[in-house]
């Protein structure tokens, strides 16, 4: 177990590597359109692009790792088990450490921001959860039934990169104003039941998928 | 030692043979160690299972004993027990295919001892 | 601590690619697999790895199900061909990630070994494996194999690619391995001669059933070429099982195999020569039995 959890755990920094990047870029931008830096400014940002450079990295990474580390493992070796929960320990790690990070940032803002950003916390995690579980789905979708995944993986990126690009787009024309920002924080602010029970169905529909298909994989390097 | 391996008998049967070449040649003297399996399994590149057969042969004739611990030695005498060995097969292994060689190309039994004879002067 | 395998039967959308094989492994030694294409090697050899379910049967190391338990697995070694084609998500990778992944799973791994064989090798492993020749990606599978310092360790075409000076070197390194370590190595080949002399076991596989599973030498001594004129070669082999039969005019070549008792007519005017492993191997699987 400990020799599969130092696997994960590198594959996961190495995520996050991507991850950061992706940030930082947006970061970048945003500072070009914004009037002055100021902390709140960046509080109320970064965060948000962490959380979408997650999405997208998590549903990107998704799919390439399950068709190429599931069974390169289990040719190494590795229970199935011990793959599977491995897989999720790496995704609830990198949900973790994008929010913690957040968490960290609006620690240190002002006021309300501080308040918002902290409080969305929850709904976030619901986000997350959902588009890995979701993003997982299609991955192992892809992987099986290539002609369905290859739509699916179409929409994806076009859905992932619009984000993205969306993103980029108000960051380099100054970014979310404070007026936009806090209208955001006050839609995730409430985290309604309804998104709570999705995403933990979208994580257990998940699972289940992962683990059936698991226990009848076929070895084919 | 060190001759090639042929197709033409079992491996285990020519490490055996070539040990007792090798005795009666004087490369290998009385009371000396002889090569371990795992040495003549790397000279070879043959399983040592093999090689321990072969030299599991030469130990039950008595020409080489084994020292615990140590390794395979040859035995007093081996060279002699070697010589006898041959001579006793010499009528089965070189004889026979020589009179049957005579005997598909017509050589009478006359011709032959002429023959031989002749190359024994 | 053997590794055994009951009554497996694997089928693929309906074909049954491995027909009721049972096998012991035992400790330290050298097998040797060896079966045509499409035999079922590799497949036999994913199952005993716990690397493919079977449809029915068991395998067991030392009694204890080798299917998910991580015990069992460790103990286990399992290098494959590696085949990083275009589609593969291994092209992508570097050999130097991928001996890494492997370092980190095999317990016991030895990294000076590795180090060694690289050098030897001359493998620049920081090529992607995509861009690697059939040579190179056998010689990652070698040093996978022999650094896992797994108890059994399984080979799959272990030389393919490689040219005859390589080869040589595999089988000295392999030697080296073993009489060091003891380990329990299973190649699976169809370079049959060049191996032959360093197999003390061969298990030969053939259209998804076990053949035969043996002492190599006993095997091989078991069958001869038996060759002359036509008639005395039939009145010779008279009853005994004659596979590979060549003819050229009046004279005719056959491969026998002798069941224990059985026994040439040597009075007949033939010419009796042993067999190597190879033909002993075409002879058994590359025809069937002329009566």
């Amino acid at each position: 177990m400990k020799r599969n959890l130092r696997f994960w755990t590198r594959y996961t920094f190495e995520t996050m590597g991507v991850e950061l990047g992706a940030t930082a870029l947006l970061a970048v931008l945003a500072l070009f359109g914004a009037d002055g830096l100021d902390w709140s400014f960046f509080a109320s940002t970064v965060p948000l692009f962490l959380c979408i450079s997650a999405m997208f990295g998590i549903v990107m990474i998704n799919s390439g790792s399950q068709s190429l580390y599931v069974p390169l493992l289990i040719s190494m070796g590795e229970t199935r088990r011990n793959v599977f929960w491995g897989f999720h320990y790496f995704r609830a790690l990198v949900i973790a450490v994008t929010l913690a990070l957040c968490a960290l940032i609006w620690l240190a803002a002002p006021g309300e921001v501080s308040t918002a950003g902290l409080r969305s916390l929850p709904t976030l995690l619901c986000v997350l959860a959902a588009v890995s579980a979701l993003g997982s789905i299609m991955g192992t979708i892809f992987t099986r039934w290539r002609w369905a995944g290859m739509i699916l993986i179409i929409i994806i990126c076009g859905g992932g990169g619009g984000m993205l690009g969306a993103t980029g787009a108000i960051a380099a024309n100054g970014g979310f104003s404070q007026a936009d920002t806090l209208m955001l924080v006050s839609y995730l602010m409430k985290t309604p039941w309804w998104l709570a029970a999705a995403a933990l169905a979208a994580v257990a529909l998940d699972a289940a998928f992962q683990w059936v298909l698991l226990r009848k994989q076929e070895v084919r390097l | 030692m060190n001759e090639q391996l042929t197709g033409q008998k079992s491996i285990y049967i020519q490490i055996g043979e070539m040990m007792e070449t090798d005795i009666l040649r004087g490369i290998l003297l009385e009371e000396e160690q002889v090569p371990s399996t795992n040495e003549l399994a790397r000279l070879y590149t043959i399983n040592p299972a093999t090689a321990a057969k072969g030299v599991g042969l030469l130990v039950d004739e008595g020409i080489l004993y084994k020292r615990r611990g140590i390794g395979m030695f040859v035995s007093p005498g081996a060279r002699e027990k070697i010589l006898a060995k041959r001579r006793a097969a010499f009528a089965e292994n070189h004889l026979a295919p020589l009179l049957a060689e005579a005997r598909s190309l017509g050589i009478s039994k006359e011709e032959l001892i002429d023959m031989i004879g002749e190359r024994m002067k | 601590m053997s590794l055994i395998c009951e009554n497996i039967v694997k089928t693929y959308s309906g074909k049954e690619v491995l027909q009721d094989v049972s096998l012991e492994l035992q400790p330290g030694k050298i097998y040797g697999l060896i079966g045509r294409n499409g035999a079922g090697k590799t497949t036999l050899l994913s199952i005993l790895t716990a690397q493919n379910p079977a449809t029915r049967g068991s395998v067991t190391l030392d009694g204890a199900p080798v299917w998910e338990n991580r015990r069992s697995l460790e103990k286990l070694c399992f290098s494959r061909e590696l085949n990083a084609n275009a589609e593969s998500g291994l092209a992508a990778m570097k050999a130097k990630e991928y001996l890494r992944i492997a370092s980190t799973y095999y317990e016991g791994w030895d990294k000076a070994l590795e180090e060694r064989l690289v050098q030897l090798f001359e493998l620049n492993t920081k090529k992607k494996m995509g861009k690697m020749s059939k040579g190179m990606l056998s010689m990652v599978t070698i040093i996978v194999a022999l650094c896992s310092k797994a108890p059994y360790t399984f080979l799959d075409e272990p030389v393919a690619g490689l040219d005859v000076v390589a080869r040589e070197q595999f089988y000295k390194l392999l030697l080296e391995e073993y009489t060091e370590s003891g380990r329990t190595f299973v190649v699976s080949t169809h370079i049959i001669e060049e191996a032959a002399d360093l197999l003390e076991e061969v298990i030969i596989l053939h259209q998804g059933k076990v053949l035969l599973s043996g002492e190599t030498q006993s095997f091989v001594d078991s069958a001869c070429h038996v060759s002359g004129k036509a008639e005395e070669v039939d009145a010779a082999v008279a009853g005994l099982e004659v596979r590979h039969v060549e003819t050229m005019g009046r004279s005719k070549g056959v491969t026998v195999f002798l069941e224990p008792g059985q026994k040439i007519d040597e009075s007949r005017d033939v010419s009796v020569q042993p067999v190597s492993l190879q033909r002993a191997f075409v002879a058994l699987c590359g025809e069937e039995e002329h009566k």
